[in-house]
């Protein structure tokens, strides 16, 4: 085996183990909705107003589904990042829905102090075991989906999701 | 001279000295800069003249792989995932000449906030051993909620309830059922776990007994309580 063949071989072999990583990623964070995802875009949540709202009202629009609570630290961190995020790109077609697994009382303290400009919603504590199937099977907070206008998911986290990681989507 | 005289490996994609041929890379450093929190990946910078196209083509390959050997581990390596909330909060009782002991390890980058323990035994507030587990903790100035007092190491109290000095039938119980809500979070996953409610029913004379409930109860009736700020 010369040098020549020798190094195409191992690029070959460096590729397949890169393609194999990016692939599993791939797997792990995309893919056609179903299950309990499919469930919770066809459910209705009430919102702090005390209507009861459909996810399905934003349907077409780039939606971030963000689970989160007031006793949840590093939840309240992350949602300046997506007040500014709703602002920047609500032209584009973004819309942050809040799924506040928690008292009505609180959250609406919270969402009034920080000027949350999207709809926060509030979620029976059942749906902390739903999204254990999502992606989050340990139930933690925050866990956010983004879901495109074609009904994909686009990302799923479990913690913090950053600004840029949203700005990406619409680069 | 060939078209590929210029041909280099170019792993500084923010050094605009590289010029335009950069831009592909730039959005991988960007994506793997985004996944991974880091500010820049730098690494070494071999400039590598070559003459034949398929060697090229080979070069521009590895310049991706050599990017997602690195890149991928550390995406995945940033954010890692949560551990399950028994393996990073374990609990433990034991129940010795009357004398009930709570114990809850707290592994490495995770913490329990100390004013939301409640702990009751045979369907009763325990009201010693929730006073002795809220009363430990040290303080931590929390960005959301102020002056806080968490456990970030074990935490341990024991009790021999008033009712069992008394000599009656309660002094010489056969077992005790404890029940202890707790609520923590990870600071390396960036996480909060929920409040966890764990049953825990303790022969006289057992010690290091673990829950009998692996799995939650039901996370519903703990959200009646107050557990917000």
């Amino acid at each position: 085996m010369n040098r020549r063949q020798t190094l195409m071989l191992a690029v070959a072999g460096v590729g397949a183990c890169v393609a194999g990583a990016l692939g599993g990623n791939w797997w792990l964070t995309r893919g056609a909705l179903k299950g309990e995802e499919g469930k919770l875009l066809a459910a209705s949540f009430e919102a702090l107003d005390g209507k009861t709202t459909p996810l399905s009202t934003w349907q077409g629009k780039t939606l971030v589904i963000n689970f989160w609570a007031t006793w949840c630290g590093p939840c309240r961190e992350e949602m300046p990042d997506f007040v500014k995020a709703q602002t920047a790109f609500a032209a584009k077609g973004l819309q942050f829905v809040g799924i506040a697994v928690d008292r009505r009382e609180p959250v609406a303290r919270f969402a009034k102090e920080l000027g949350v400009n999207y709809p926060v919603l509030l979620a029976d504590p059942a749906w902390l075991d739903a999204v254990k199937t999502m992606g989050n099977p340990q139930s933690v907070l925050p866990f956010t989906l983004v879901i495109s206008p074609k009904n994909e998911v686009m990302l799923r986290r479990v913690g913090r999701l950053k600004y840029s990681e949203i700005e990406a989507i619409f680069a | 001279m060939t078209p590929y005289k210029n041909l280099r490996l170019n792993l500084h994609p923010d050094d605009p000295s590289d010029g335009a041929s950069t831009s592909d890379l730039r959005l991988t450093s960007s994506t793997v800069r985004s996944m991974t929190g880091r500010s820049q990946i730098s690494a070494a910078e071999p400039r590598i003249g070559v003459a034949s196209a398929a060697v090229a083509r080979a070069l521009r390959v590895l310049r991706w792989a050599v990017l997602g050997v690195v890149g991928a581990p550390m995406a995945f390596a940033a954010t890692p995932e949560p551990l399950p909330v028994d393996t990073a909060f374990p609990l433990t009782a034991s129940f010795v000449d009357q004398m009930v002991s709570v114990r809850i390890d707290v592994q490495p980058g995770h913490y329990l906030y100390a004013d939301r323990f409640e702990v009751k035994q045979d369907g009763l507030p325990a009201v010693e051993l929730q006073r002795l587990l809220r009363a430990g903790g040290k303080p931590k100035q929390d960005p959301n909620f102020g002056l806080v007092k968490v456990y970030t190491q074990a935490v341990s109290a024991q009790s021999k309830p008033k009712l069992a000095a008394k000599g009656d039938a309660a002094s010489s119980k056969t077992q005790t059922q404890l029940e202890v809500v707790f609520q923590g979070c990870s600071e390396v996953a960036g996480i909060c776990y929920p409040p966890t409610k764990r049953l825990i029913t303790v022969a006289s004379g057992a010690t290091h007994v673990k829950p009998t409930d692996a799995q939650a109860p039901g996370l519903k009736s703990l959200f009646k309580k107050q557990v917000s700020q």
